[in-house]
């Protein structure tokens, strides 16, 4: 039976981790990717508190779902320094409530960000990326602990804003673009899927998904087959490092295909394969999406070099 | 300056209450532990299917320059990552899987060129210099020998009926026709082509 893009298209989503199976990824990911337990009852934890959180945000985008409705076909791809607040406070914070040094760690940053923004600073969706990076400069956090908990939140937000306005993830047919046709962002990881392999782009923040070419570099279109190429290690298969040598940068691309589910959350697998990203920014190659899980002044690629 | 082991997801500065993704459980990340492991680069090279004329297309893995995969190529317009079941069996070609199942090269596929003399039942290697050689004078000897000028009703037709040519499927649309033309401009007459599905 060959696979439909379609299938895609039918889901619920409570939070980014659930653009896909939740369970099934997760069972996955304990069996094969190495060290998950924890990362995994994180996850879990992230789930259960978004859920209720979930349900506090749609009563009161409901009061103000009739104000919006103007809108409603065009994706707001602004977000305030409020909300992310809000949201890190509210969600991000619980989540680590048992880590003492997180917890507070996230209260610290919390704070920060209110001391150098105004809380009615708009954040677009496409500078996103380079103030993650910026703003654990002069924080207490390490440059990975921010990325995780910023673009997870401003991920969550968006989707959920989103969604209350009629405007579900989904999957786009005919785009064939690097960038992602909602938001604009560049993607971060992409997935092998189908009996026909193609390769499906999903956008970390507002989780949009489309089909892009296997050997087509997305950032700065290279499609000579010497210049691209991919590396995987032996700790999960599954996930091949996907590279341009032209502009040195790299994309995550998950093959599933073994794998019988069809619908996986790549955000999950992404958070369970970080050591990928570790060993591609070893290697000398950088992020396409520009989420760094680096310090960016300890890493010395194509972009440090330019500055 | 590349990162040393403990370098990876430290903070920079000096920073009392420091949380990394060490410090939530993401232990062997943030040690580098996973650099141990060996990284297998690969290289995906694009080709076409060498049985048929449909002419699917094929991306091969490369490792160190020997194939360890193949599989249809999605962005193809014609096959679209589908592939018959010949096709699927491309890798067989280069590799055969002996008792054990591992896999070794494949002992069958002909590398050189084979040369069976008239009247000989053996095939001996000869290279590729003598071998073109030899058929250019042989088709030439031919043509020369059966070029017939005018036919009975006295037109003129220029033309040799003993050679018949055959083009392949695996060439591209110029290649073909560099092909027909080239076989017209000697008079031939039986061109046939395998294109035939």
């Amino acid at each position: 039976m060959l696979y439909h893009l379609t299938e895609l298209k039918e889901v619920e989503i409570l939070n980014p981790l659930e653009n896909g199976n939740f369970e099934a990824t997760i069972n996955y990911c304990s069996q094969h990717a190495p060290d998950f337990e924890t990362v995994g009852s994180m996850i879990k934890r992230y789930g259960e508190i978004t859920n209720g959180f979930d349900a506090q945000m749609r009563q009161q985008i409901d009061d103000s779902k009739l104000l919006n409705q103007k809108e409603a076909s065009t994706p707001n791809t602004v977000i305030t320094i409020r909300e992310l607040g809000g949201y890190l406070q509210n969600v991000i914070a619980q989540v680590f409530l048992d880590n003492k040094p997180a917890h507070e760690g996230i209260l610290e940053f919390i704070k920060n960000m209110h001391k150098h923004h105004s809380d009615d600073q708009e954040l677009l969706s496409t500078d996103l990326p380079d103030w993650i990076i910026s703003n654990a400069q002069h924080s207490a956090l390490s440059q990975d602990f921010v990325t995780l908990i910023t673009s997870l939140s401003a991920a969550h937000y968006y989707q959920k804003r989103n969604h209350s306005q009629g405007i579900q993830q989904h999957m786009e047919d005919t785009f064939r673009e690097g960038h992602c046709p909602t938001c604009g962002l560049m993607p971060h990881f992409s997935v092998i899927l189908g009996e026909e392999g193609y390769r499906i782009m999903e956008c970390w923040l507002c989780g949009t998904r489309w089909r892009f070419s296997r050997l087509e570099c997305p950032d700065c279109h290279e499609t000579k087959q010497d210049k691209l190429g991919y590396f995987q290690t032996e700790a999960f298969k599954g996930c091949r490092i996907s590279f341009c040598r032209n502009c040195e940068q790299y994309i995550k691309v998950f093959d599933l295909r073994e794998w019988a589910d069809k619908n996986p959350s790549l955000w999950i697998l992404h958070l369970a394969t970080l050591m990928c990203d570790d060993l591609a920014v070893n290697e000398g190659f950088m992020p396409v999406s520009r989420m760094l899980w680096h310090d960016p002044n300890s890493v010395d690629t194509i972009v440090s070099r330019q500055k | 300056m590349k990162l040393s082991r403990r370098q990876f997801l430290k903070v920079s500065g000096t920073a009392a209450a420091t949380t990394t993704l060490y410090g939530i459980g993401f232990r062997d990340v943030a040690e580098g532990s996973y650099r141990q492991f060996r990284l297998h680069y690969a290289q995906e090279i694009t080709t076409i299917c060498p049985f048929c004329s449909v002419g699917c297309g094929i991306i091969c893995h490369v490792r160190d320059g020997q194939i360890v995969n193949t599989e249809g190529d999605p962005d193809h317009p014609i096959n679209e990552g589908t592939l018959c079941s010949k096709g699927s069996s491309l890798f067989n070609m280069s590799y055969v899987y002996d008792e054990k199942g591992n896999a070794v090269p494949n002992p069958n596929r002909v590398t050189q060129v084979l040369y069976r003399a008239p009247r000989s039942s053996d095939w001996e290697v000869v290279d590729w210099d003598w071998a073109i050689r030899t058929i250019a004078d042989r088709i030439k000897k031919t043509r020369d020998e059966t070029f017939i000028t005018k036919n009975n009703n006295g037109v003129t037709v220029n033309r040799t009926p003993a050679i018949s040519w055959l083009g392949s499927a695996m060439c591209n649309n110029e290649e073909n026709y560099l092909f027909h033309k080239f076989a017209r401009g000697m008079g031939l007459v039986n061109i046939d082509h395998c294109a035939r599905l």
